[in-house]
């Protein structure tokens, strides 16, 4: 996923997911640190590795609840 | 089955906690799963958008 | 023959804070069982410590609380202390679980190919979210909990006896209770979802999943 860049829908929408995030919440990405919600949107915006990885993140959940993975087990 | 079947069948899923998530921008506006089963249940014009969207992305 | 506990615990960050003291229940149930309990605390979490008690004490099971990559568990201000192709041959015959990123990938089967019985942990980054007005009391982080319980729970059932199936299996159901229990929730949580979920897919073992320490 590193080299390739984020479609500009995909990003918008990570963007607005994360904006529904607590902002006094940190979240902890093992290799990466600590962060703050803001900061995260940032990385999102840079298009970075943190950036990327919240991407991964939304599109793996995004699609693995059309096997029904929350209702199904 | 169809992108609409397979839309209707992934919402009838997705527990009512979560139907309110933003799954798309459309036409510069987020849409949640719940503004999306409008469209596409009522098939309009938008629906056809929006379920081609959701399929790119591989959501649906 | 009494079974040991090591368990290394850096504490130099927000991350290492809170996994080390969410692990501390695990140092006390393994003393109630009559283990021996090998607690690499802070300044002691570095690799010549390591690498001398498992030298002279040869625990049998082994917990790695740590930021790491793929191919690395560190320790103390992030110092390696187990590197793939480098020293994961002391793990031989030992069973491991890494609560630090991504190590399950590579280092996790290397150390099996060199004699490890288990290694589990995550093939991807480790994620948790985490209050910070709780920073001085994590075990009263409800947030946290969301993502550490499954973890504790994981350690505790091995000490307990139970396979690495077995423990494994208790640790995705706590996983998956917290996902389902937050998707009916009106709990700002709810949309930690994701994280947990993420978590779930990526927290794997390597090796023989049917013995017990």
């Amino acid at each position: 996923m590193s080299k390739e860049t984020i479609s500009e829908d995909i990003k918008q929408l990570v963007i607005l997911r994360l904006e529904t995030l607590s902002s006094d919440k940190k979240i902890s990405i093992g290799s990466y640190g600590d962060f703050k919600k803001e900061e995260l949107i940032a990385h999102v915006e840079k298009e970075d590795e943190i950036g990327k990885k919240m991407v991964e993140v939304e599109l793996e959940f995004l699609r693995a609840l059309k096997k029904g993975i929350i209702t199904h087990g | 089955m169809n992108s609409r079947e397979r839309f209707l069948r992934v919402y009838a899923n997705l527990p009512l906690g979560l139907r309110g998530e933003i799954i798309l921008v459309f036409e510069g506006q987020p849409i949640s799963w719940n503004v999306a089963y409008v469209e596409v249940y009522n098939n309009t014009e938008k629906s056809l958008k929006i379920l081609e969207k959701l399929e790119e992305m591989g959501i649906i | 023959m009494v079974k040991t506990y090591l368990i290394t615990r850096p504490e130099h960050d927000d991350t290492t804070h809170y996994l080390s003291k969410w692990c501390e229940e695990t140092i006390t149930l393994a003393r109630n069982k009559g283990l021996k309990v090998l607690d690499l605390h802070r300044e002691k979490a570095v690799r010549k410590e390591f690498e001398e008690r498992i030298d002279k004490l040869s625990p049998n099971l082994i917990v790695l609380n740590g930021h790491g990559d793929a191919d690395k568990v560190t320790g103390n201000d992030k110092e390696p202390i187990l590197v793939a192709g480098d020293n994961e041959g002391l793990l031989r015959d030992k069973i491991v679980y890494a609560i630090s990123c991504s190590s399950a990938k590579l280092l996790g089967p290397k150390s099996i190919e060199k004699g490890t019985l288990n290694y589990s942990g995550y093939d991807d980054d480790f994620i948790f979210f985490y209050d910070p007005n709780n920073i001085t009391k994590p075990l009263s982080d409800e947030t946290a909990k969301l993502f550490l319980e499954h973890s504790n729970l994981f350690i505790e059932s091995m000490i307990k006896g139970n396979t690495i199936r077995e423990s494994k299996q208790r640790a995705e159901n706590k996983l998956r209770e917290n996902i389902v229990n937050l998707s009916s929730s009106s709990s700002t949580d709810s949309n930690l979802i994701r994280f947990l979920w993420w978590d779930l897919v990526h927290f794997v073992s390597h090796g023989n999943q049917d013995i017990a320490i």
